[in-house]
């Protein structure tokens, strides 16, 4: 096991009233793909701005490569950043906007032209070096913004929502390209983002954050699948939340009564789990079936809604007084499969594995 | 399009003719033959040539464009500090004095500036011996005085526009404060501080309240020559003078709008 890379040791900040972080310990390790995920107002950019030196913490350490920066400034710490306005210096070319960092380094000349020329040729902006940041199209000054701050050939790159000015289809294009980047390049990336998709399909790890707090880390299929609190199995994606407690064990799996005492589910067991324990059970709505093939958890209940979404068809089922699931089934051509209207009767189902027991 | 109605037209023509006609009036007869100012006699560029070999004009001239260049740059210096305070610091204490104490002068009758400032001279010179006799230099500090105000409120609403994230990126890349603030801020700020400083010299050029309270008597600006001389009697030599200053005011707040537009681009989207 290698030393992290950055490591944040219980940093807290606040601005005036508004606590921004709070006792945070986070580690990247070298050459990962980190998100930072959270709402807006959730403190992530707080966490990167402190990473990069421009606030200070009022407490905790934080450590780039082994050494302590916590005070130091921007300018003497090993990290660059992709800011999300971009921050494209309007007076200077593209190529003078590439070599700034380069010159605060007093690299000679040369060198200085050399990673100019390397860096266009990596985000593909060859024939652009002496255009201003104001004649690019947005695609093109996130790339110069890229190639700025990798020019310095930064322990890891610090990106603040990088994508967000951009639209749909542009994003999705440098989603790619991002990801390809940090695959040849190896630099580990901390990205910061309130998009879901964006974090799942790029990052190698997620940190999901909840009110200046770190709720949940760990690889995107495993937050989305292991959800540990209840914010979490419903900021990644959707989930079926079912309030009740732990009503005993039967076979291996664990019993889960609801409130009203109207259902009895399954669930993976939890050894930690006391009999009584007050409990939520997630269940993501793609794992919700309309065909019950005989599993436990099959439940009967009366189609409240039934939307047809394009790729999938998304119904809300009342299963009991006042419970209702949302479930999605995908839309595949030739498959007639059973399409409920609102009103019908119809059995759903889930695997018991499926579910996740949750008690915060 | 939508056509515009005739009495709007005939408005807008009245409105300019009633700002504009005057200085018309005034170019057209700074080019008459005639030693009267009211008579027309026929075009002429005598009256160019006599102001050109008037010493008391001239002398007046050299002086008020010396002290317009010294207090412009003086109160772009000063405003650029100023502004900067304002528009960075965020709150602090005795923001919202300073803020209003910058602005005063661009409010406070000239007359007031020109007494308190013969005031500060005469006091200062017999407490501590400076600024000595008034003259120049104190035409230059009463200039630079109102002036700052005008400059600060130029360059507080440029750096308000700029994306305070560029500084940051100049942090980022390595450049500590300084050479950030010459590398990054000072060159977006350039267009604000030519207009702030065309701004001032106009002002300083065109002044001539406070110039008669704090001027001594060896040093006598355009403006005043020009007072003075109306008193006496008009010379055609006034108009073409006149003329000449419409023509600098007119290229020189061209200068300013142009640089300020330019200074536009690059900004925060």
């Amino acid at each position: 096991m290698t030393a992290p890379l950055i490591s944040l040791d219980g940093v807290s900040k606040r601005f005036g009233e508004v606590v921004a972080a709070d006792d945070v310990s986070l580690t990247v390790e070298p050459g990962e793909f980190l998100a930072l995920l959270g709402p807006s107002g959730c403190g992530k950019t707080t966490l990167l701005r402190l990473i990069a030196g421009f606030d200070r913490p009022d407490a905790g350490r934080i450590v780039i490569d082994g050494m302590d920066v916590t005070d130091l400034p921007p300018w003497q710490r090993p990290v660059n950043t992709v800011f999300q306005s971009y921050a494209l210096f309007p007076h200077l070319s593209v190529a003078a906007n590439i070599a700034f960092g380069l010159k605060q380094d007093r690299l000679p000349k040369w060198e200085i032209e050399l990673r100019i020329a390397e860096m266009l040729a990596l985000v593909r902006l060859e024939g652009e070096a002496r255009r201003k940041p104001h004649q690019l199209s947005g695609g093109q000054r996130q790339r110069v913004a890229l190639a700025r701050a990798l020019a310095k050939r930064p322990k890891a790159l610090l990106l603040d929502e990088p994508l967000s000015a951009l639209d749909r289809k542009l994003r999705e294009e440098m989603r790619g390209e991002l990801a390809a980047l940090q695959k040849r390049l190896g630099i580990a990336f901390v990205f910061v983002t309130h998009d879901q998709d964006e974090a799942m399909s790029l990052a190698g790890r997620l940190a999901v954050m909840r009110e200046a707090r770190l709720e949940q880390e760990g690889p995107p299929r495993e937050v989305y699948e292991r959800p540990q609190s209840r914010y979490v199995a419903d900021f990644l994606g959707r989930a079926n939340l079912i309030h009740g407690r732990v009503a005993g064990r039967e076979g291996g799996r664990l019993l889960i009564e609801s409130v009203s005492g109207a259902l009895r589910l399954r669930a993976p067991d939890d050894p930690a789990l006391a009999d009584g324990t007050e409990v939520w059970l997630a269940v993501r709505p793609e794992n919700i079936g309309l065909d019950t093939h005989g599993s436990p958890n099959t439940l009967r209940g009366t189609v409240r809604e039934a939307v047809y979404a394009g790729d999938v068809s998304r119904y809300v089922v009342e299963i009991a007084e006042g419970v209702h699931l949302r479930l999605s089934q995908p839309n595949r051509a030739g498959e007639p499969g059973a399409r409920p209207a609102a009103g019908a009767e119809v059995a759903i189902a889930w695997p018991e594995e499926a579910g996740a027991v949750l008690t915060r | 399009m939508k056509r515009n109605p005739p009495v709007l037209l005939a408005a807008l023509g009245f409105g300019y003719a009633f700002l504009y006609l005057p200085v018309l009036l005034l170019i057209v007869f700074s080019f008459n033959e005639s030693r009267l100012v009211t008579v027309w006699a026929g075009f002429s560029t005598r009256w160019y040539g006599e102001l050109a070999r008037n010493e008391r004009i001239l002398d007046a001239a050299w002086l008020s464009l010396g002290v317009a260049a010294t207090s412009a740059t003086l109160a772009t210096l000063l405003g650029l500090a100023g502004g900067m305070a304002l528009a960075r610091f965020g709150r602090f204490r005795g923001r919202l004095l300073l803020t209003g104490l910058l602005a005063a002068p661009l409010v406070m009758p000239e007359v007031l500036s020109g007494l308190s400032l013969l005031l500060l001279f005469v006091s200062l010179d017999q407490m501590i011996g400076w600024p000595g006799e008034r003259g120049f230099l104190t035409i230059v500090i009463a200039h630079a005085t109102f002036a700052t105000a005008y400059v600060a409120v130029i360059v507080q609403a440029r750096l308000r526009l700029l994306d305070p994230a560029l500084e940051e990126a100049a942090h980022d890349l390595g450049a500590p404060p300084g050479r950030a603030f010459l590398g990054v801020t000072l060159p977006l700020l350039v267009p604000a501080l030519a207009a702030g400083w065309l701004l001032a010299f106009t002002l300083s050029l065109d002044d001539l309240v406070i110039a008669s309270f704090t001027a001594g008597p060896g040093a006598t600006t355009l403006p005043m020559v020009v007072f003075s001389s109306v008193r006496l009697g008009l010379s055609p030599q006034v108009n073409a003078l006149a003329s000449l200053f419409v023509l600098a005011a007119l290229l020189l707040v061209a200068a300013a709008l142009w640089l300020t537009r330019r200074g536009a681009s690059g900004t925060r989207r």
